[in-house]
């Protein structure tokens, strides 16, 4: 049994720190614990992509040292974590879960895992995702190296994607904390579908340099927390200015609840319709539980919807531009073929046919939806939404599957809130909320570019009124 | 039992709740091929409908 019992794995980073700083247990005990439940339950779940047990139990000692030294360097020094499997560090593959990269190992550590290693936090494994993030367009959960990300909730259905097995890893305890990246939602859906409290930052606050890219002008890398302030404490570790990532904003990022405003003092931007009408009906009575918390911190609430734009066909526009140039050898080499999901070796190959007007008008359209999200968000500091309006769907079924009847005519509300927020730019958190059936569903916050403090004072005010981010499957 | 391919299909969808039949799936490469041009079509359509002023630049900017 491991030290401190099944508690300590769903302990909090903060508090993991915590209780090694007081010495109720070494980095080195810490980190064999997390290791040994990440090798046996990450494979379960299709949830591993490598661990890095000799490294890791090697760098715990040297934690311990400085413990002896009194050498203490922040909230998350001899915390283990995974990371997902597109952030490079050496001397181990870095697969971008795709076939044609799973022996390729890069010479240099991705800033953020440099950052976290310098903070004394011991990385104890690569996390699987979807191959190359999805970003052809892909049908099957099973579109991955490692097999489909596998829920711990209900192991028939999916942990959702593309950080894959970083919102199973979170869900199921075997890590302390853990990085994703989203182009266009691939943090937001898996946390949401385990349950698990994460955050998408600012586009440009968090650099990208040793990441794999997928879309250029839309991919974020962001934290995997127990809470929102566990989220909040990670983001200050990765954040900043980074010369080796040429759309790094420069900005740092200093989490600051002690001076977050009153909740009164938050105008909150809702939609009814996403609540009554895009949520599945199965999923509303928990959707609208939520939403009486958010209501009842005494923030002031306010129906809105979004700036009328077609945000899915820009954002397909934008990633398809991207990706078929960064993919570009991957693709006229013929090794695309050995990707996983069919759909995805099509999407990648038709993407080349893209054309230069159609690329340049998905972008000058984006500028008008920044124009447009700068006014939207005069008097609005957030808004609310469902992450998703659905559990996690089954394994087999089609990601892209008709639905048996067409959805009816109605208003727009917030429900595009996941491309639009990515091609604005804008961070987002998502809340684990309940259970439906047995699976997690979850509530996102998104405010104007760089308020993530404003999102994890809210997000830590709901988690003071209300135990879900605290649930974990059984077994 | 050995299942054709597009049993399987029907299968998987029925237990996914949704209607099998009503609309088969693309599977061949040629077919996958073809839904990703007409996805790029409709996704063109949808974008050539909002109305671009001359004067909008794009969301990125070149520093010498």
């Amino acid at each position: 049994m491991a030290i401190g019992g099944e508690d300590l794995f769903f302990a909090s980073a903060v508090e993991l720190n915590a209780g090694w700083k007081k010495g109720e247990y070494s980095c080195e005990e810490l980190t064999k614990s997390f290791l040994d439940r990440l090798e046996k339950r990450g494979p379960e779940h299709n949830a591993l992509a490598i661990s890095l047990r000799k490294e890791a139990l090697k760098k715990a000692k040297d934690v311990d040292g400085e413990r002896k030294r009194e050498r203490f360097r922040g909230r998350l020094q001899a915390v283990p974590f995974g990371a997902k499997d597109l952030l490079a560090w050496p001397k181990s593959p870095t697969t971008w879960g795709a076939k044609p990269y799973a022996t390729q190992v890069f010479d240099e550590a991705a800033t953020v895992l440099k950052k976290l290693d310098a903070d004394g936090a011991v990385l104890i494994g690569k996390l699987a995702m979807v191959e190359l993030a999805g970003g052809g367009g892909y049908r099957y959960a099973k579109a991955s190296l490692t097999g489909p990300g596998l829920n711990p909730w209900n192991k028939a259905h999916w942990s959702g994607g593309s950080s894959s097995g970083t919102g199973a890893a979170m869900a199921d305890g075997m890590v302390g904390f853990a990085l994703g990246s989203e182009t266009n939602g691939s943090i937001l859906t898996p946390a949401a579908f385990c349950g698990v409290t994460a955050l998408r930052p600012t586009y440009g606050l968090v650099s990208r340099a040793g990441a794999m890219a997928l879309s250029w002008t839309l991919d974020k890398i962001g934290p995997f927390g127990r809470t929102a302030e566990d989220c909040g404490v990670i983001l200050e570790a990765i954040a900043g200015g980074d010369p080796l990532d040429p759309m790094s904003s420069g900005k740092r990022f200093f989490y600051a609840p002690q001076f977050a405003r009153a909740m009164k003092d938050y105008t909150v931007g809702y939609a009814k319709v996403d609540w009554e009408e895009w949520a599945e009906p199965e999923t509303r009575a928990v959707f609208n539980e939520a939403l009486g918390v958010v209501k009842s911190l005494g923030v002031q609430m306010k129906e809105v919807e979004l700036p009328d734009f077609p945000y899915g066909p820009l954002v397909s526009t934008i990633i398809q531009g991207e990706s078929a140039s960064i993919f570009e050898e991957l693709i006229s080499s013929g090794k695309v073929d050995e990707l996983a999901d069919a759909k995805q070796i099509a999407g990648l190959k038709a993407a080349g046919e893209l054309t230069a007007r159609d690329y340049l008008k998905a972008m000058r359209v984006r500028s008008m939806i920044q124009a447009a999200f700068r006014e939207f968000f005069y008097g609005t500091d957030m808004i609310v939404s469902p992450t998703r309006f659905s559990v996690a769907n089954r394994i087999e079924t089609p990601l892209d599957a008709p639905r048996a009847q067409a959805p009816a005519e109605r208003k727009r509300g917030l429900a595009a809130h996941v491309p639009a927020g990515n091609l604005a730019g804008l961070p987002a958190l998502n809340l684990p909320c309940g259970l439906v059936n047995g699976l997690p569903v979850g509530i996102s916050l998104m405010g104007r570019v760089f308020t993530e403090n404003a999102l994890l004072a809210v997000g830590k005010e709901f988690q003071a009124r209300s135990n879900w981010h605290k649930q974990r499957p059984k077994g | 039992m050995k299942l054709k391919r597009r049993e399987m299909l029907v299968a998987a969808l029925a237990a996914g709740g949704m209607k099998a039949g009503a609309q088969e799936l693309e599977t061949s490469p040629g077919e996958l091929t073809e839904l990703a041009r007409r996805t790029m079509k409709s996704n063109r359509d949808a974008i050539d409908k909002v109305k671009l002023p001359m004067a909008v630049e794009p969301a990125f900017a070149f520093k010498a």
